[in-house]
């Protein structure tokens, strides 16, 4: 005998979120309780892009456009927050991070055409850890790989509407055209093309690992003293990275690419308290590990592949080497790719 | 009359329902028919149904006060609520059925891997708390092992977990990532130290 | 195992990140905590949204809960803070019954205890509420009215009402369910909107 006033239907919708948006309207209060529903609406609509026009506008946003807001990932058991800002403006790219749970930490990135830098401040010890990513990068200027080379791996078709952060989203499903690699559903706002939540999914749809804004400022002006940290680093140490580039052919070790993955980093570096070289592939969205050992005492993880979350890992012995890999990848693709190291002695 | 005992046989399900709403159903039924409660909208309907007669069976007042929207309306908002995770302390067994893990935001599915609960208490070793709590094997085949397997499997697990966690981080401090924040790895391990010269 | 065992397990799925177990609660819990915010609020509109934000504040704190009380008494005590933080922000103050009162009309049933709800509609439509199930419990055969009373107004046990009514427990499981169908037959035209619209 009771009914439900529209008006108090319309305070569920704000939420708590009011995102400004210079770019697209803000889809207001209209709708009436929704889940993600495959519904598609006129707004959205008018952003039709082909798939492969959609990567590059995911890619193109994650460099090009500012933001600032709060991300939430989550995988297994474990959920963390970070605040996010990102400010582009026509030749550098800046970055701030600041964990909100957990230790304290600040990862401040600047990204121009010839460099990549990232400086990772740790208060409780007072130290920034410099961190250069390889301007040799495979795929320089760009995220992850080219467009048109993803589309090879998987099937990318757009879904329906789905809110995220108060904005509605065009959902897009990445569904893996191998079994070396997971599928993935991505929300992205579709006027600036940022990318506000990902899902990396099994073939069950499980979600394995999920990464989204609560909340989130698009395409403001966003005031340079926001990419400052809050603390001061007077008088902290600073250190490089201690990542030095290796050639792992002229050390005898064959470590093949998976299909459709490339080398994208291969170094020699201290892990915790040992030695190790490694290798990552990546195939624009995964990405894998593989790690070398020589003359390692451990004993390798002989119960098979291992699943942290969404991450899989399988060790196995080459010669005197432990050959490690892991990555976000299903446990068949991992265990594949241990199994074609080879060592065949220095040259 | 007969339209009851049509109901109870067209959905053998709302039977076992009516059980489970009176904590009369075994451990193992209520873990799977809550599960499929979550996602069933049929079923999520008997249950309302269950409780309204219930609540109009003590209460007129209170069963007269239903609203038909409102659930529909609080679970809308509940999307946009970011999903609370509790910390687990160690984890209860609940004779001999093994907890699945949800993943966020999806209800659980049927897995042929088994998913082993590692508690700290398992490891006798205060200081041995991994990040990464939870170990899964699988095996080849895909045969539930027992419990007393699986308790030995995540015994031995978890001290190998322990020198996993070094890759993880290795991994992660390099990897690529979606192009939601390029700096996806840095949200998948706040608080790593990267070593530094 | 007992109605608060299932509760239990549900926020203990909440907990794993499942938010439809969630769904599952408030759908269970949604009446009780009208009728308490009714005390406290007039407005039937105003009832659902305070309602709706106490169960939103339940959920974020559902971390904290850990299960020494019963789910519904601790969300009862979080619908009444957010009742009266509503009502304080608002500039209005609870009137002026204890909370030992509301406490004391949570636990009467039914409708000679009226005085409580002031609107007509509202005393309508519980009026027509007592007469649907009235009229199903008299229709119903004696062995399924035994067992469902049995069961929900004295609480017994299935195994208990087995041997009470000398039978095997799964009959009484049956006969319970039958009557909860044949009471929810009358129930539903009264609270459906429409005809088509299952609650």
């Amino acid at each position: 005998m009771r009914t439900v006033g529209p008006a108090a239907r319309a305070t569920v919708a704000l939420g708590r979120w009011l995102p400004l948006l210079i770019m697209t309207a803000v889809v207001a209060a209209a709708s009436s309780a929704a889940r993600a529903q495959d519904r598609p609406r006129p707004e959205a609509a008018s952003q039709v892009r082909t798939p492969l026009q959609w990567v590059q506008a995911i890619q193109q946003a994650a460099a090009r456009v500012n933001y600032s807001g709060t991300v939430v990932y989550q995988a297994g058991g474990d959920m963390r927050s970070s605040r996010i800002t990102h400010v582009y403006d026509g030749k550098r790219s800046q970055e701030r991070i600041q964990t909100l749970d957990g230790k304290p930490r600040e990862y401040l990135r600047t990204r121009t055409d010839n460099n990549d830098e990232v400086h990772c401040l740790i208060p409780e010890s007072r130290r920034i850890v410099i961190e250069h990513r390889a301007v040799e990068d495979p795929f320089p200027g760009l995220i992850g790989a080219p467009a048109a080379d993803i589309l090879k791996l998987y099937q990318v078709e757009a879904g329906g509407i789905e809110r995220v952060a108060g904005i509605e989203c065009q959902v897009l499903t990445f569904t893996p055209r191998d079994a070396l690699r997971y599928g993935y559903q991505l929300c992205v706002e579709p006027a600036s093309g940022l990318l506000l939540k990902s899902q990396m999914v099994n073939d069950r749809f499980d979600v394995l690992e999920q990464v989204a804004f609560t909340d989130v400022r698009i395409g403001e002006r966003i005031d340079r003293a926001r990419l400052k940290p809050a603390w001061s680093t007077e008088g902290w140490s600073v250190e490089r990275s201690d990542h030095r580039r290796v050639d792992l052919a002229k050390a005898g070790w064959v470590v093949p690419a998976p299909d459709g993955f490339r080398r994208t980093k291969e170094i020699a570096r201290r892990m915790g308290a040992r030695d190790a070289m490694q290798v990552v592939f990546s195939d624009g969205l995964a990405t894998v590990s593989v790690f070398i050992e020589p003359g390692a005492e451990l004993k390798p993880l002989t119960e098979g592949v291992q699943m942290m979350g969404p991450t899989a890992a399988y060790s196995r012995r080459v010669g005197d080497a432990l050959v490690t890999v892991v990555g976000e990848v299903p446990p068949a693709a991992v265990r594949g790719l241990a199994g074609s190291v080879e060592f065949n002695g220095p040259r | 009359m007969d339209k009851s005992a049509m109901s109870s046989n067209l959905h053998p399900e709302w039977e076992r329902l009516s059980s489970l709403v009176d904590g009369e159903l075994d451990a193992e039924g209520t873990d799977a028919l809550l599960t499929a409660l979550c996602r069933d909208s049929e079923l999520h309907g008997e249950w309302v149904t269950l409780h309204i007669v219930g609540d109009a069976l003590r209460s007129s007042e209170v069963a007269a006060l239903h609203a038909p929207d409102f659930c529909a309306r609080v679970s809308a908002a509940l999307a946009l609520e970011p999903t609370v995770l509790a910390p687990r302390a160690s984890p209860v067994r609940r004779s001999g059925t093994l907890r699945r893990y949800l993943a966020p935001g999806v209800a659980v599915a049927a897995s042929a891997a088994v998913i082993a609960f590692v508690a700290v208490p398992l490891l006798q070793s205060p200081t041995a708390v991994a990040p990464t709590q939870q170990v899964a094997v699988t095996a080849a085949p895909t045969s539930d092992p027992t419990p007393a397997e699986v308790s030995r499997r995540a015994a031995a697990t978890v001290a190998k977990a322990r020198s996993l966690d070094v890759y993880l981080a290795a991994h992660r401090e390099l990897a690529a990532g979606v192009a939601l924040p390029r700096a996806t790895p840095y949200l998948r391990t706040p608080g790593e130290v990267p070593e530094g010269r | 195992m007992s109605d608060r065992d299932i509760d239990q397990q549900l926020v203990e799925r909440v907990q794993r990140g499942d938010k439809a177990a969630f769904d599952l609660l408030v759908s269970k819990y949604q009446r009780k905590i009208f009728r308490l915010l009714s005390r406290l609020i007039r407005d039937a509109a105003e009832v659902e949204d305070v309602a709706q934000e106490a169960f939103i504040k339940a959920y974020r704190a559902l971390p904290n809960f850990r299960g020494d009380s019963a789910f519904y008494t601790w969300l009862y005590r979080i619908a009444i803070n957010t009742a009266k933080n509503h009502l304080v922000s608002q500039g209005r103050r609870a009137p002026t019954s204890t909370e030992t009162e509301i406490e004391d009309a949570e636990t009467f049933d039914d409708g000679e205890h009226l005085r409580d709800l002031n609107t007509p509609e509202a005393m309508l439509a519980s009026r027509q509420v007592a007469d649907a199930v009235n009229r199903a419990v008299e229709r119903l055969p004696e062995d399924l009215r035994t067992a469902v009373v049995l069961r929900e107004l004295e609480g017994l046990s299935y195994e208990e009402i087995a041997e009470t009514m000398n039978c095997p427990i799964g009959t009484v499981r049956s006969r319970i369910f039958r009557a909860r169908e044949a009471i929810a037959e009358e129930l539903r035209p009264v609270l459906s909107t429409t005809k088509d619209k299952r609650w």
